[in-house]
């Protein structure tokens, strides 16, 4: 299997959606201590339908995914990237979200940057971050600290 | 006793590493192959699927990937099933009809082998056969 094949296939994409909204849910009932059952009645929805929506299995209706991530204050973000552009920043380590759900809120480019720095110790080629307005993962160099 | 070696999944880009276990012939010399010239279990089990499970292995892949960039994961998706007392992690990931299990290593996973749903019991059983094997071997050569 080819990373580009990977990065062409509708089941990649699937998963991403499906676990970037398992990640807001669940974070959101972290947050607000729900479990299950507390959310569903909160939603009006089912207790299996959020059982599969937390087994990433969610491909219902656009409208149900914008009308779960509003439901747990979220809202889905979506870009359209040129595929070839894609995978050419792929390659180059720059990345994107779909839907930006695990960030702390009081996170600023200084702490952003000291992050970085402890991944760089890990390894050093991700020597990269995510830009917060477009999504898209850039060098170090490029943000200056704060403070 | 079987000898392992280990190769990287190059499809697999994160900030964890993703490994295949690669099983040697009992001649080989570990340190006269060319690892890249040699398929691991991940490559073998890539081309032992019918045609039919190719979306379900892109979906598999797309797992691991977020596991490799540390972004959230659902459990259901990439279960830990590390028996108790096991000092290894076991991981199942799925997707559809398929399986892998790996173990964890340093900074990463290791996959250990490939499987179906539905049979699930015998592979367990193979990877955690599989698994001692490799941790052996290791020991063996820090003997």
């Amino acid at each position: 299997m080819k990373r580009q094949d990977l990065l062409k296939s509708k089941e990649y994409w699937m998963v991403q959606v499906q676990n970037d909204l398992y990640g807001a849910i669940e974070e959101y009932m972290k947050e607000n201590r729900l479990s299950r059952t507390g959310l569903a009645t909160k939603l009006g929805v089912t207790k299996g339908y959020i059982t599969q929506v937390l087994n990433g299995d969610f491909d219902h209706k656009l409208s149900k995914l914008v009308e779960l991530a509003l439901a747990v204050n979220k809202v889905p973000v979506l870009h359209f990237v040129d595929l070839n552009r894609y995978i050419n920043d792929d390659a180059n380590f720059k990345y994107y979200e779909l839907i930006p759900t695990i960030r702390p809120k009081t996170m600023t480019f200084k702490s952003i940057t000291s992050i970085v720095r402890e991944e760089e110790k890990e390894q050093p080629k991700f020597s990269t971050i995510r830009c917060i307005t477009t999504g898209e993962k850039k060098p170090v160099k490029d943000f200056e600290e704060v403070g | 006793m079987p000898k392992f070696t280990t190769k990287v999944i190059e499809e697999i880009v994160g900030r964890k590493r993703y490994e295949q276990l690669v099983i040697l012939p009992d001649n080989a010399k570990p340190t006269s192959i060319d690892v890249k010239k040699v398929d691991g279990v991940w490559d073998l089990y890539e081309k032992s699927l019918e045609a039919k499970y190719k979306g379900s292995l892109n979906g598999l892949a797309a797992t691991m990937n977020r596991d490799a960039e540390m972004q959230p994961l659902s459990s259901e998706k990439f279960k830990d099933i590390t028996p108790k007392g096991e000092t290894v992690k076991e991981y199942e990931i799925k997707y559809q009809d398929l399986r892998v299990y790996a173990i964890k290593i340093d900074n990463g996973k290791l996959i250990v082998l490939g499987g179906y749903k539905n049979s699930q019991k015998s592979d367990i059983s193979r990877f955690r056969s599989l698994k001692r094997q490799y941790l052996e071997s290791l020991n063996r050569k820090t003997d």
